[in-house]
């Protein structure tokens, strides 16, 4: 049995040596500078003026749900490329399965486009 | 090709529900986004469609002829547990359905998509009942839950629905990485993942003294955790009163009932079948569960004064009774945990459909109990409804001649038979202390007297047709007790190896 672990102590070497490397470079600059916190410090900067207007605005939810929608037809789209390579092997019941699946996530387009999920204003 | 028949045969229903859900998603969709027929709400179309489509799985299901076998090469297991609680699950669905169709209508519920995901709820749990593999476990177990996440926050303009929809997914999807954690352990020391393959493997394993041992024990606690997590047992139960409370109530109630069979139905896959030489090693966590669980469940309702985290509170001390029964580890102990389950389920039936029924009428509005302190006076408002909750809560307490007291006895029954004499003690200690906050409601109901006359909302047919067949179903009349022992044993026995 130790002869499966001799591998993972590469692993643990490269664990701590993360670890240390990113607390130095995080700590190191808590420490060693002057700190003198001021108010202007943390103020936004507009060109030398005192902030006219709060600088964030709503998040468009439009935004997500495209990045949601890309996920899951790109998902589909991963899948299809392997079978498309062994659909010869694997005949007609590999056809009718991948069919099956691209039929259900066509319903679920079907869902999202009468939605209006893919209005864009 | 036969073998492919042999795989579709057990799945039947599921392609049933799941080829009627696309075509009613597509149905659903297209119509309720026409303008040309302006726009119909098509909640209620769509739930009596779907009340016969589980009406027809159902039959589909309990006339299947009855093969016992492992399909999809060795990730789903037919047998006669199997066959049962699908049955049983498509029972307790329909009967859920009745209370629905009352709720949607009073809380304007009007999405149709609600029935869509009711659906594909069932059908993940059926996946999860018929799993055999850890893979399956896994991906069934996700399907359920992303699926409840959906349904805990569905009211979207309730802030009390969309923060239990919030914390249920955080800390469920917390508990499926710890779940996919611990399967991933066991496949990297075994090389298995088939549940009759892991039980093979361990034989003896006490005895073998096995290097990878720690491992092992690791990548199960973690399994046991996560699945104890989605049942609610103390200590990991901290998500359930404010899911329970924050739910729609119907949702609340599909909560309670759905996952506990299935989860059971893993959970004795688990411990009796693959990890059955651990026993020494999981029943000092069982037991520890089941102390906290009781425990907790217990002496929390105390300080509760809303119906939704009261009862939260009561079904995770009944969870605490049914991890009793498994821990008794014989025979007897299982089909006594299985028979604990249905009884649990309809006495939650019966609790929700008097709590969904319980409306008070505000001229022009009428709006759901809430508080514990609405049952004042019931007695003089609504006697029939006043008997019904106090039968009900005589049977969660555990008093003779209702079905909670033999469910309770057959599970101290078969934990006394290992001569475990301290927990049983204890359960019935804290058993006493429980009747102590029932007994409160009922003296509420009959012994107080409120200043202003409450108008109470007429019930509901369908509500009335739950509330009394849970009732009746509770309090024997029909000697349905004979029949629910035998089918539990029944279940039992494809646990015999």
């Amino acid at each position: 049995m130790k002869l499966i672990f001799t591998e993972y102590s590469a692993i643990l070497i490269f664990f701590a040596i993360s670890s240390l490397l990113s607390s130095v470079i995080f700590l190191l600059s808590y420490f060693l500078i002057p700190q003198k916190p001021d108010q202007e410090k943390v103020s936004a900067y507009e060109c030398g003026f005192n902030p006219f207007d709060d600088a964030r605005a709503t998040f468009d939810i439009r935004f997500y749900l495209v990045a949601i929608l890309f996920l899951i037809f790109d998902l589909e789209i991963s899948f299809l490329f392997p079978w498309s390579l062994v659909l010869g092997e694997i005949s007609i019941i590999g056809f009718w399965s991948m069919i099956v699946f691209l039929v259900i996530l066509t319903i679920g387009f079907i869902y999202e486009w009468y939605k209006g999920a893919l209005e864009w204003e | 090709m036969n073998n492919f028949l042999y795989d579709i045969y057990p799945i039947l229903p599921e392609i049933f529900i799941l080829s009627n859900v696309c075509i009613l998603l597509v149905y659903g969709v297209l119509f309720s986004s026409s303008i040309k027929l302006g726009y119909p709400l098509l909640a209620q179309n769509l739930g009596l469609l779907s009340c016969q489509i589980l009406g027809c799985s159902f039959i589909i299901t309990y006339y299947q002829t009855f093969l016992n076998l492992s399909s999809w090469s060795d990730f789903f297991i037919n047998d006669i547990f199997t066959f049962k609680t699908k049955c049983l699950i498509f029972l307790m669905c329909l009967g859920w359905i009745l209370i629905t169709f009352s709720y949607i209508n009073y809380e304007r519920i009007n999405s149709f998509e609600y029935w869509i995901l009711i659906l594909l709820a069932i059908v993940a749990i059926l996946f999860i009942i018929q799993s055999y593999d850890l893979l399956t476990m896994y991906l069934s177990i996700e399907f359920q839950s992303l699926i409840f996440y959906i349904l805990a926050s569905f009211k979207r303009t309730s802030e009390f629905s969309t923060e239990a929809g919030l914390k249920y997914f955080v800390l469920g999807a917390f508990s499926s990485g710890l779940l996919l954690f611990g399967s991933s352990l066991i496949y990297g020391l075994t090389g298995l993942t088939n549940f009759l393959d892991l039980a093979k493997f361990f034989t003896g394993m006490p005895m073998l003294e096995l290097s990878s041992w720690i491992g092992l024990t690791t990548g199960f606690t973690l399994i046991l955790v996560s699945l104890l997590f989605k049942l609610s047992a103390a200590p990991f139960h901290m998500w359930a009163p404010d899911v329970y409370e924050g739910s729609p109530t119907s949702i609340t109630l599909f909560f309670s009932i759905m996952p506990k069979l299935a989860i059971l139905s893993l959970l004795l896959k688990l411990l009796i079948l693959s990890f059955h030489d651990f026993i020494t090693f999981w029943r000092i966590i069982i037991l520890i569960c089941i102390i906290f669980s009781i425990m907790i469940g217990t002496l929390s309702a105390f300080s509760q004064i809303k119906w939704k985290r009261f009862i939260a509170y009561s079904s995770i001390s009944h969870v605490g009774f049914f991890l009793l029964a498994i821990l008794s580890g014989n025979l007897e102990g299982i089909s006594s945990s299985i028979f604990y389950v249905i009884i649990y389920v309809i006495t939650m039936l019966g609790i929700f459909s008097f709590i969904l029924t319980l409306r008070f009428y505000n001229y022009s509005y009428h709006y759901q109990t809430r508080y514990l302190q609405d049952l004042i006076s019931l007695s003089r408002f609504n006697p029939a409804l006043a008997i019904s909750l106090t039968l009900f809560l005589f049977s969660m307490a555990g008093i003779p001649p209702l079905g909670g007291f033999f469910a309770k006895l057959f599970v101290l029954l078969s934990v006394l038979q290992t001569k475990s004499f301290g927990i049983s003690i204890f359960v019935v200690l804290m058993s006493c202390i429980s009747c102590f906050y029932y007994i409160k409601l009922i003296k509420s109901m009959y012994f107080s007297s409120i200043n202003e006359w409450k108008v109470l909302y007429p019930i509901n047919k369908l509500n009335s047709l739950l509330l009394g067949f849970s009732l009746l179903f509770i309090s024997f009349i029909f000697y349905d007790i004979e029949l629910l022992s035998i089918l539990s044993t029944l279940m039992s026995f494809s646990f015999l190896n």
